[in-house]
């Protein structure tokens, strides 16, 4: 059932971000939905061996997605990842959103600068370009880590209390 | 660091030689097999949803013409008010330059006399227009029982007199009368208000000479008796006769010229 629900879960955003992505687009800026279902998905997941293999599924895809950059874009992708895994024991009196919002925000940063400067061979527009893009994948990243969390691992953190409770 | 462990040693591994695996084919032979392989088997997927993301996105767009569309309307309707308005304005300028023309003609053609132009302030409320306020008064050199006029004929006379402001009394006014003159025959008569007359805005002739018979239609003009009025000035037209057994005449019923609810600007003879 989980290993379905995160099939659903990539091929939905995947499908938004590649195909509906002139829906989704605000003032001609797409939000990088995949970054954040791989940062969130790493953020929250415990378990190495499945965070590592949805870091290298998301960072393919999202490298798929723009083409002429996918190494560029599918290091950053996983490199975000890695670090977004481990931050989540880190500033633990931060609660969760802003705490992953801290790892999300910079990546998407340099993710946006390092796209920036290989398609446009420049950094003047950096900024103009790079602000909508922080702005609106951190807005997507409000309704995809709530959503993420309920469908996947609300019933895991209850376990694992339940669990405690025996112990 | 929970994340340098075997397995991540490996995910960064793999990463890595994706990575630089898909760099130096694309570099070198300008094929990523990754790239490639991923997209083969998304593409026939992401083509069977682009038909509803082109729907939607016509859709998005229609909408946002639509906001355009209604942002446009509203620009035109305000632009619309403004030149209606605007227009308005024009036609007022346009009426009330006309009738500036025509008082100073009535000015020039009184010019034996010194006259003073002065704007219609208020009517009054309660009694048909029997009297009238004007913004000029004694410092423009107005005083009382100065004659009133218009181009259309006359108004009445000044019965009180403010510093800056007049107020006058109509031909309609019970207490008004006036020496007249029929322009058919010259014959000779008074004009006089009227109180029931006045609510139809209409006045009296009375004291005809007997040898001048009046007839519906007659123009009345002034006569210059008195000293008040000017000699010749429009009154009114004779709109009814009433006469006693002998044809003698009791009295006659005269419109007045001036249309006392469209008084703008009037002329004060000093």
């Amino acid at each position: 059932m989980r290993v379905v629900k995160l099939t659903l879960w990539i091929a939905i955003l995947y499908i938004l971000q590649t195909v509906f992505c002139g829906v989704i687009s605000v003032n001609g800026t797409v939000a990088d939905l995949m970054l954040v279902f791989c940062l969130a998905y790493a953020f929250m997941e415990r378990s190495v061996s499945s965070a590592a293999l949805v870091i290298i599924i998301c960072s393919v895809l999202n490298g798929s997605a723009v083409g002429r950059i996918f190494p560029v874009v599918t290091a950053v992708t996983a490199f975000g990842g890695i670090v977004s895994y481990s931050f989540y024991n880190y500033l633990r009196f931060i609660p969760s959103f802003l705490r992953f919002l801290i790892v999300l925000i910079p990546v998407s940063f340099v993710m946006s600068v390092i796209e920036t400067i290989i398609a446009y061979r420049g950094i003047e527009n950096v900024l103009a370009i790079a602000i909508p893009y922080i702005i609106y994948t951190a807005a997507a990243s409000a309704i995809i880590y709530p959503l993420l969390y309920k469908t996947m691992f609300k019933n895991d953190e209850s376990k694992r209390f339940i669990i405690q409770e025996r112990n | 660091m929970g994340f340098i462990s075997k397995k991540w040693r490996a995910t960064v591994i793999v990463i890595a030689a994706i990575c630089g695996g898909g760099f130096i084919l694309e570099h070198f032979i300008g094929f990523n097999p990754v790239s490639e392989a991923v997209n083969t088997v998304a593409t026939p997927v992401k083509s069977g949803f682009s038909y509803i993301a082109h729907s939607l996105e016509t859709a998005r767009d229609f909408i946002w013409e639509m906001r355009a569309y209604k942002a446009d309307n509203e620009r035109l309707e305000a632009e619309i008010i403004k030149l209606k308005r605007e227009n308005r304005d024009a036609s007022e300028y346009k009426e009330e330059n006309e009738r500036l023309i025509k008082l100073l003609e009535l000015k020039e053609s009184v010019s034996d006399r010194e006259t003073v132009a002065a704007k219609v302030v208020s009517h009054s409320q309660n009694n048909w227009y029997q009297q009238i306020e004007i913004n000029k008064g004694s410092l423009s050199g107005i005083s009382e029982g100065a004659a009133v006029i218009t181009p259309d004929g006359v108004v009445g006379s000044i019965t009180k007199v403010g510093a800056n402001y007049s107020i006058v009394t109509t031909i309609l006014d019970p207490s008004s009368v006036m020496g007249i003159k029929i322009a058919r025959t010259d014959g000779t008569g008074l004009c006089e208000g009227d109180e029931e007359l006045a609510g139809n805005a209409q006045c009296k002739l009375s004291f005809v000479d007997r040898n001048t018979p009046v007839i519906v239609g007659d123009v009345v003009i002034s006569s210059g008796s008195g000293g008040i009025y000017p000699a010749g000035l429009n009154i009114g037209t004779v709109i009814s006769v009433s006469a006693d057994r002998t044809g003698a005449l009791n009295f006659a019923l005269i419109d007045p010229a001036v249309d006392f609810d469209l008084l703008r600007e009037v002329l004060v003879i000093l």
